[in-house]
C-alpha cells in the first residue's frame, strides 16, 4: 500500500481527486529498484501488457496461416532442397535469408515462444499481486488497520484506482453514516467501523476472483502451449488390413488393424468405427474400438482415427486358366510383394493407377460421376498401351467382377485408416488454462466489480471525505455521483 | 429452375443486406442523434420488413427447389437471421432494448451473408446427417455470426458517433454504454464459438490447429484485448478499441468465407 500523497487537499466545501495508476502504485513497491529492473517491474505488472502480448500472439499465429510452414523439419537437405523447389522461383533468394529468422517455422520458433513465456510471467506477476488483494476483499472483516487508522493510506487497486476527496460542513459521523447510506440505497454492500469513520463498499466482489483467474488461465495456456510446442509428440499412423505397425510410443507397441465398420455409403465413409489389436511388449493384446472422428484415451495416450480411406483391391487371374496376374501399382510406396493392387478413390497422384505388363494394359480407379451410379459403386477404366482414351470404363460395386481382353479382374473395398496418436499431455494444461480464462472474462464481462474504501475525518473545522475506488466498469460509479456522496440534499433527493 | 432461384436468392439476399445495413445505421442515429424526423423513423420500419419479405422469399425459393440438397448452412442461418428480426420487431414494439437491437440486427446481415458466401465459394455440399460433430459446426457459425453481427453493429455505431455529437444527446453516457456493451457481447459470442471449434476440432482430428480455431482465436485475442483496454483504463470508445473490435471483424469474415 502506498501513500496518499498526490490527492488535492479539499477546501471545506471543494473537493480534489486524482486517479492513481498502476505504474505510481508499482513503482511505490520498488522504490530501491534501479531503473531498468523498475521498468522490467513496472511492465509485467502492468495489465496494457497483457494488451501487446495478446496481439503479438494473434500476429504470430495469423502470419503462420499467410507464410507457408512446411509440415517437416527443413534441416533435412533432401526436404529442404524439394520444399524450395515448391515455392515460386522469385522467391528464391530471399528464402535462405527469411528462412535465418525462423519464418518458415514460426509455430516452433522463438517469435511464437518468446510472448508466450512473457505472457507466463505477466500473468504470475499479476497475480502475485491481485490474488492477496483479492483474498482480502473476499473476507470482508478482514480490514487492514491502516485502512483504518491512517487516512491518507492509499489502498491497493487491482483494476482502474480514483481517489476523491470532498469537503463538507457538518460533523464527521454524520457525514460518514449518510454516505454508507446512500451507497447501501444504490445497490452496494457495505461495511462500516463506525470509530474509525472508514467503510467499504462493494458490488460484484466475486469479479475480483475472475479476474484474477483471467490471468491464472493465461499462465496455464502459455505454459502449456510452450510446452505443448517444445515437448509435445504426436505421429500419425497409416493403418492397411493385415499390416503390423510399430507404434512410435515411448511404451513400443505393435498395432494392427482387425476391421473397419463403415456405416452409410461404403466409399464415402463418414461414420465408422476401427477395430484394432495393440499387443505390448509382454505380447498381451487387446481390441480396442476407435470411433471415426472421436478422440479416446488409450494406453495412456490421446488416439483419434483421423480419416478412414477407402481402397480399392483389385486383383487378376487368367479368364480360362485361373491363373494369377501380378498387378502393379504405380504409387512409389504401394508394396511390390503382394500380386494384386490396392487404388485409392481419392484421385491423388498416381495412387489410383495400377498396370497389368503381361497384356499392356493400364487401370485406373475413380468415383462413379453419373447420378444413375448406385451408392458404394465406382468406375474401373481400361487402358490400352500409351492411349490416354479408356478403351472401357465400367460401374463396380465391391465384390464384383469382370472380364476385359481374357483377364478377369475382381474388386472389393477396403480401407486405410489415418490414426493420431498424441503422446504428451501439455495440450490438456493449455485446454484447462483457455476454459479458466473463458469463465472468468464471461463472468466478469456480465458482473464487473467495484470496491470502494470512504473515510471521513475532523479537518479543523470541517469534514474531510475521502473515497477511494476501485473499479473494472468504465461507467459505475460514474464521477457526478461520487461528487455527491455525504450531501443532505442529495440524501433529501433520494 | 435451381439456376433461377439461386439468382434470386443471391440477388434478393444482397439487396436484404444492404436495406437492413441501412436500416440498422438510422436506427443507431435514431438512438444516438436528438433530431430525428418521423419519416426517419417510418423508414427504418420500412427498410426492415421490405429486407425481411425479400430474403424470405429467395431463402424459400432456393430452399424448395435445392432440398434436400442445399448445405446445412444455408439451411440454418437464414432462418436465423429471420428470426432475429423477427425478436427485434418484437423488442421495438414493447419499447426497445437499445444494444439487442443493434446486435440483432448485425445478426442477421451476418448470418445472411454467410449463407451468400456459402453459395459464392461454391461450398454446397449436402447437409450431413445430425451428428455431435455436425452439431458443433452448426453452433460455432451461429455463436460466431452473434459475434460478427455484432461487430458490424459496433462498425454502424461508430460511423453515427463520428456524425452526431454524443454530448448533444440527453444521455451523454450512451454511447459510451452502447459501445461497451457491444465489446461484452462480441466478446461473449466469440469465446462460446472459440471454444465450440477447438472442441470440434480435438475430437474430430486431436489437434487444434485448423484455420476455424485460429481464426476465433485470433478474434478472440483482439475482444479480449479491447475488453481488458476498456475495463482497466475506463476509456470506450478509443481508437485502440475501435481498432481491435474492426480487425475481429474482419478475422471473423476471412473464417466465413475461407472455413468449409
Amino acid at each position: 500500500m502506498g501513500r496518499l500523497h498526490p490527492l488535492n487537499h479539499p477546501s471545506p466545501v471543494g473537493e480534489g481527486h486524482t486517479e492513481a495508476p498502476a505504474e505510481d502504485r508499482a513503482q511505490a513497491r520498488l522504490p530501491e529498484a534501479p531503473d531498468l529492473l523498475g521498468f522490467l517491474w513496472r511492465t509485467l505488472n502492468n495489465s496494457h501488457f497483457t494488451l501487446v502480448l495478446l496481439i503479438w500472439l494473434s500476429a504470430i499465429i495469423g502470419l503462420s496461416y499467410i507464410i507457408p510452414q512446411p509440415p517437416y523439419s527443413l534441416d533435412d537437405p533432401l526436404a529442404y532442397s524439394q520444399w524450395v523447389a515448391s515455392i515460386p522461383q522469385f522467391l528464391w533468394p530471399l528464402v535462405e535469408d527469411l528462412r535465418a529468422f525462423g519464418l518458415f517455422q514460426l509455430r516452433t520458433s522463438a517469435w511464437l515462444r518468446l510472448p508466450l513465456a512473457l505472457l507466463l510471467i505477466h500473468a504470475l506477476v499479476m497475480l502475485y499481486r491481485g490474488v492477496p488483494v483479492a483474498w482480502k476483499r473476499t473476507r470482508m472483516h478482514h480490514v487492514s488497520p491502516g485502512l483504518i487508522n491512517d487516512a491518507y493510506e492509499v489502498p491497493p487497486a487491482l483494476g482502474r484506482q480514483l481517489g476523491l476527496a470532498l469537503g463538507r460542513t457538518e460533523a464527521p459521523g454524520q457525514v460518514f453514516r449518510r454516505v454508507m447510506e446512500q451507497l447501501a440505497q444504490q445497490g452496494f454492500n457495505v461495511f462500516s467501523v463506525e470509530r474509525a469513520y472508514a467503510g467499504l463498499a462493494w458490488r460484484w466482489h466475486a469479479s475480483w476472483w475472475a479476474f484474477c483467474s483471467v490471468y491464472a488461465g493465461l499462465a496455464f495456456l502459455a505454459v502449456g502451449l510452450l510446452l505443448h510446442s517444445w515437448l509435445a509428440q504426436a505421429s500419425v499412423l497409416t493403418l492397411q488390413p493385415g499390416q503390423s505397425v510399430s507404434a512410435p510410443a515411448r511404451k513400443p507397441l505393435t498395432l494392427q488393424m482387425e476391421a473397419a465398420d463403415i456405416v452409410g455409403n461404403p466409399i464415402d465413409p463418414r461414420e465408422g468405427v476401427v477395430r484394432l489389436r495393440i499387443e505390448g511388449v509382454s505380447h498381451t493384446s487387446k481390441e480396442v474400438a476407435l470411433p471415426l472422428h472421436t478422440g479416446q484415451i488409450v494406453e495412456g495416450m490421446w488416439w483419434t482415427v483421423v480419416n478412414i480411406v477407402p481402397m480399392v483391391k483389385v486383383t487378376a487371374s487368367d479368364a480360362h486358366s485361373g491363373e494369377e496376374l501380378r498387378l502393379w501399382s504405380f504409387a512409389p510406396a504401394a508394396s511390390a510383394q503382394y500380386p494384386y493392387a490396392r487404388l485409392s478413390l481419392l484421385g491423388e497422384g498416381n495412387t489410383s493407377f495400377a498396370s497389368l505388363p503381361t497384356q499392356n494394359i493400364t487401370l485406373r480407379v475413380g468415383r462413379a460421376t453419373s447420378q444413375d451410379a448406385p451408392p458404394g459403386h465406382f468406375v474401373l477404366s481400361f487402358f490400352r498401351g500409351v492411349e490416354t482414351t479408356p478403351a472401357w470404363v465400367t460401374t463396380l460395386g465391391n465384390g464384383d467382377e469382370v472380364v476385359f481382353e481374357g483377364v478377369r479382374y475382381q474388386v472389393s473395398i477396403s480401407y486405410d485408416v489415418q490414426l493420431r496418436i498424441q503422446e504428451d499431455w501439455w495440450w490438456a494444461v493449455a485446454a484447462l488454462g483457455w476454459l479458466t480464462v473463458a469463465v472468468g472474462s464471461i463472468l466478469l464481462t456480465i458482473r464487473r466489480p467495484v470496491w470502494l474504501v470512504v473515510r471521513a475525518m475532523d479537518a479543523g473545522g470541517y469534514c474531510r471525505l475521502t473515497t477511494w475506488v476501485d473499479t473494472l466498469a468504465p461507467q459505475t460509479p460514474q464521477l457526478d455521483w461520487l461528487r455527491t456522496l455525504g450531501s443532505s440534499f442529495t440524501a433529501e433527493k433520494e | 429452375m435451381v439456376t433461377q432461384t439461386t439468382m434470386v436468392f443471391t440477388a434478393g439476399g444482397m439487396v436484404a443486406m444492404l436495406l437492413w445495413l441501412t436500416a440498422l445505421v438510422l436506427y443507431a442515429r435514431e438512438a444516438l442523434c436528438p433530431k430525428v424526423t418521423p419519416a426517419q423513423f417510418i423508414s427504418t420500419e420500412i427498410l426492415s420488413r421490405a429486407g425481411m419479405l425479400l430474403a424470405a422469399a429467395g431463402w424459400g425459393a432456393y430452399a424448395m427447389t435445392t432440398w434436400p440438397q442445399p448445405s446445412w448452412r444455408l439451411i440454418l442461418l437464414p432462418p436465423l437471421a429471420l428470426i432475429a428480426l423477427l425478436v427485434k420487431m418484437g423488442l421495438a414494439r414493447r419499447g426497445g432494448v437499445l444494444l439487442l437491437v443493434l446486435c440483432l440486427y448485425g445478426y442477421a446481415v451476418t448470418a445472411y451473408g454467410t449463407a451468400l458466401a456459402t453459395l459464392w465459394v461454391g461450398n454446397t455440399e449436402p447437409a450431413p446427417d445430425l451428428t455431435i460433430a455436425s452439431l458443433l459446426a452448426a453452433t460455432r457459425d451461429a455463436v460466431a455470426g452473434a459475434a460478427s453481427g455484432t461487430c458490424i453493429a459496433y462498425g454502424a455505431f461508430l460511423l453515427i458517433t463520428r456524425r452526431c455529437r454524443p454530448e448533444e444527446h440527453p444521455d451523454p453516457l450512451l454511447a459510451e454504454r452502447l459501445g461497451e456493451g457491444m465489446v461484452r457481447v462480441a466478446l461473449i459470442a466469440a469465446t462460446l464459438a472459440l471454444g465450440t471449434a477447438a472442441w470440434r476440432t480435438w475430437s474430430m482430428w486431436g489437434e487444434v490447429a485448423r484455420i476455424d480455431v485460429t481464426t476465433l482465436f485470433i478474434t478472440w485475442s483482439f475482444l479480449m484485448a479491447a475488453s481488458l483496454r476498456q475495463m482497466t483504463t475506463g476509456m470506450v470508445l478509443t481508437r485502440t478499441v475501435n481498432t481491435l473490435v474492426l480487425l475481429s471483424l474482419a478475422s471473423l469474415i476471412i473464417m466465413v468465407i475461407a472455413v468449409p
